[in-house]
Order: structure tokens, then sequence, then C-alpha cells
């Protein structure tokens, strides 16, 4: 929800400025921006990925109330990929 | 340095910064390691009839070990378990139970079977797969309760040690997944496939939801899919919705609408059709697809074995499919 109003703000903003999608300059920052952030969940139907409160897990994990089980099937993602 | 991981696990793949734990809120990108949240801490465990899984072709009568953590890699409006399934493992009290005590509880309850049932067994896939490695040792059987949202590699390492699966077939529409529940179609067809081939016995269960999957056209098409891809002696359970989590709004499934859907499976040439979380005339009923005899009535959980010896019908003799294993001798 907070990406979808954000993506109306910023498209409020480069209309506001005058340009048309694709264009260079301020608004055109802004359509990439907004491409960025589709991008980055290409899954926006589904549950969003979200970063976790760490020293709350840690604390959890020492109290065993929850665990830092090494996990299988993932792959390490290389910066570039 | 720190690096991002991607969780192969199941559809989703998603990719984790450091810090950042999955779609399915159990499994978390620690210093770039993928680690579990869960393993061990299961949230729900209950003795439970098997019928309830429900599994009504798998050692009828017996009792199941069921376990569960917090998460699930989907988002079902429905959910008849959101407490648990869409809460995050920091706010669950857990219980203390590493796979050696969940065998010996198993044993000390005079359980034949474990079951990773109410939430998602997917997302606490290596507590899942040590559990079930140490009960097959033990000559227990193991039972996955899912909604099937897993990727074929982990699926082939884990279906060996499965005995049975009920799989939550929701819809066979795309759209419904992605829009009721925050996945996708395919892979849950898949599923189902590969552990029927896995030699798992498989049964369906479709929760049939008002106005979002309960036209004759839905259940029809599903009741389609499982006669041509898995054969017509595959049980589908036709269950019923009651008001839930997102769709409170929504009144519980008519029983006719779930009887209409039953009959029109058996007439499309599927064997055995149920209806679950209701009370229907012969809705629990499994009768003999040769003659008609009745082989196990059953009323609510209590199963009365009547017709149905070493997996054949007493009447006539016809086989009838299922894991008899000697339960519905006693």
């Amino acid at each position: 929800m907070i990406r979808i109003l954000l993506t109306a703000a910023m498209l409020l903003l480069a209309s506001a400025s005058g340009e048309a999608p694709g264009e260079e300059g301020e608004g055109g920052w802004l359509l990439e921006t907004i491409r960025g952030l589709a991008a980055r969940d290409g899954r926006p139907w589904a549950k969003p990925i979200e970063m976790a409160d760490m020293d709350r897990i840690m604390e959890l994990a020492e109290e065993g109330w929850i665990t830092l089980h090494e996990a299988g099937w993932y792959v390490l993602k290389e910066d570039d990929e | 340095m720190s690096s991002s991981v991607q969780c192969v696990l199941c559809p989703h793949a998603c990719v984790l910064e450091p810090g950042q734990r999955g779609r399915c809120g159990v499994r978390l990108n620690s210093g770039g390691e993928l680690v579990s949240l869960v393993y061990g801490r299961p949230v729900a465990v209950h003795v439970d009839p098997v019928e309830k899984k429900p599994l009504l072709h798998f050692m009828p009568g017996s009792d199941v070990f069921s376990l569960a953590t917090a998460g699930c890699n989907l988002r079902c409006d429905f959910c008849q378990n959101w407490e648990i399934s869409q809460a995050l493992p920091e706010d669950v009290p857990p219980y203390d139970l590493p796979p050696e005590k969940v065998i010996e509880h198993a044993e000390e309850y005079g359980c034949s079977s474990i079951a990773y049932t109410y939430t998602e067994p997917v997302v606490f896939y290596e507590y899942t797969l040590d559990c079930a490695r140490l009960a097959r040792e033990a000559g227990l059987s193991n039972i996955l309760v899912t909604a099937g949202y897993i990727n074929q590699g982990p699926l082939a390492e884990l279906a060996p040690y499965i005995d049975a699966a009920n799989v939550d077939l929701k819809s066979m529409s795309d759209r419904y997944y992605r829009e009721v529940c925050g996945g996708t179609l395919q892979p849950v067809l898949n599923t189902i496939m590969a552990l029927r081939d896995s030699g798992t016995w498989v049964e369906i269960t479709n929760l049939v939801v008002p106005t979002l999957n309960d036209d004759p056209e839905d259940t029809g098409a599903l009741a389609s899919w499982v006669l041509e891809n898995m054969g017509r002696d595959t049980p589908l359970h036709y269950s019923r919705f009651f008001p839930m989590y997102r769709l409170t709004d929504l009144a519980p499934t008519p029983l006719d609408t779930l009887q209409q859907a039953r009959t029109e499976a058996m007439d499309m040439g599927l064997n055995y059709v149920y209806v679950g979380n209701a009370v229907t005339p012969g809705g629990m009923t499994t009768r003999c697809p040769e003659c008609g005899s009745v082989l196990i009535e059953r009323e609510g959980y209590e199963v009365d074995i009547r017709g149905i010896s070493h997996g054949a019908c007493d009447n006539c003799s016809a086989s009838i499919a299922g894991v008899w294993d000697g339960t519905e001798d006693r």
C-alpha cells in the first residue's frame, strides 16, 4: 500500500513537471525511480519481503524462542546479479 | 562482506538482503546465510484422527501426531489457520520440540503417523525433512498437508519420505491463486503430479468459497483436472468454507453447492468424492465403485469400517484404492 501511494505521489509530481514518460530530466529520474521500485518486487500480489528486526531476532534466538538453523535450498547472489 | 541470497525452496524465489526474511516470514538472510527461524519450534502440536487431515483412504481410524510451525508462503484471504500461518515466529510462543522428541511423543501417544500440517510444511522444510527421516527409521508414516507451493528440487528430496499427502488445490484459475492466495497455480499442479509419481498416496482438497470459486464451472474444471491427470481413484474433497481471516463478510458455503459439486464430479467418473467440514447425506461415506456397497461410514471423525478387508470390498472383492495397511481389519 505504501508503495502504491508513493508511486501515485511520484506520478503526480512527474505530471506536475509537465514531462511525458521517458523524458530526460527531473521527471525522467522520477519515472526511473518508480520503475526501480516496481522491479524490486516482481510479485506485487504476494506477501512482501520485509526487513527483520535483527536485534529482536538475536535476543529471541538467545532465549531459544526462535532458531537460526542452517537452511538448505538457497544460492548466494553476486552483487551484479 | 555479507551477501544477498536467493531462497529456491518455493516458486517465490525470494532474493534477500542481509536482515531480510522471505515471504514466508520464517526464512531469513542472517549475515549471508539462509537460516530457518522455526526449526524444532512448532506452535501447534496435537494428536488428530487421520480423517481430520483429511485423508480417508489412508489407514482409516488411526491417530496422527500433528504439528506446525508459524509461517506460510501464501496469504489466502480465507485461511482457516491464519492466527499461526500468517504470524511471524517472534509473535507466537513455540514448543521446544526437536525431531527426536517428535518421534518419541508420537510413539508415546500411540500414533502411527506424523503429519506436517495446519500451516505450511514447505516453509519449515528442514524440520519436516529431519522429522520424516527419523519417523521412517522408527517405522512411522509421514503425512504432508500442504498447499503444494514448492519447487521440484526440494520436493524430490522430501517426497521419498512422505507416505501420504493431502494437497489443497484452491482453484484451477491462476488469477484466483494470485489475487486470493498470493501464489500461482502451475507449481501446485506440478507438486500434485510429482507426489503421485513418487509413490505418495495423494488426496486433494478444494475449499469451496462462496462467490469466489463456487461456480459449477470452477468445481467442475477442478474435478476434470483430477480425473484426467490423477485418475478416477484419487479422492477429492470439497470442503466447506466458514467466514475467516479477511473473508468474514461471506456466508458459509451452502450445503447444496457442495453436494452439487460432489454429484457432478462423481458423474464425471471420479470414484471417491467427499464433502468435508460439513454433514451431508453420504458426503463422508466410502462406497465400492464396483457394486456400491458401503465400505466405510463416517460421522464427524467417528469411523465405522464395515465393508472392506485387506483393501478389498467384502461384497464383490473389488480392490479399493488407498493405503489400508490392515488398519481396516481391526
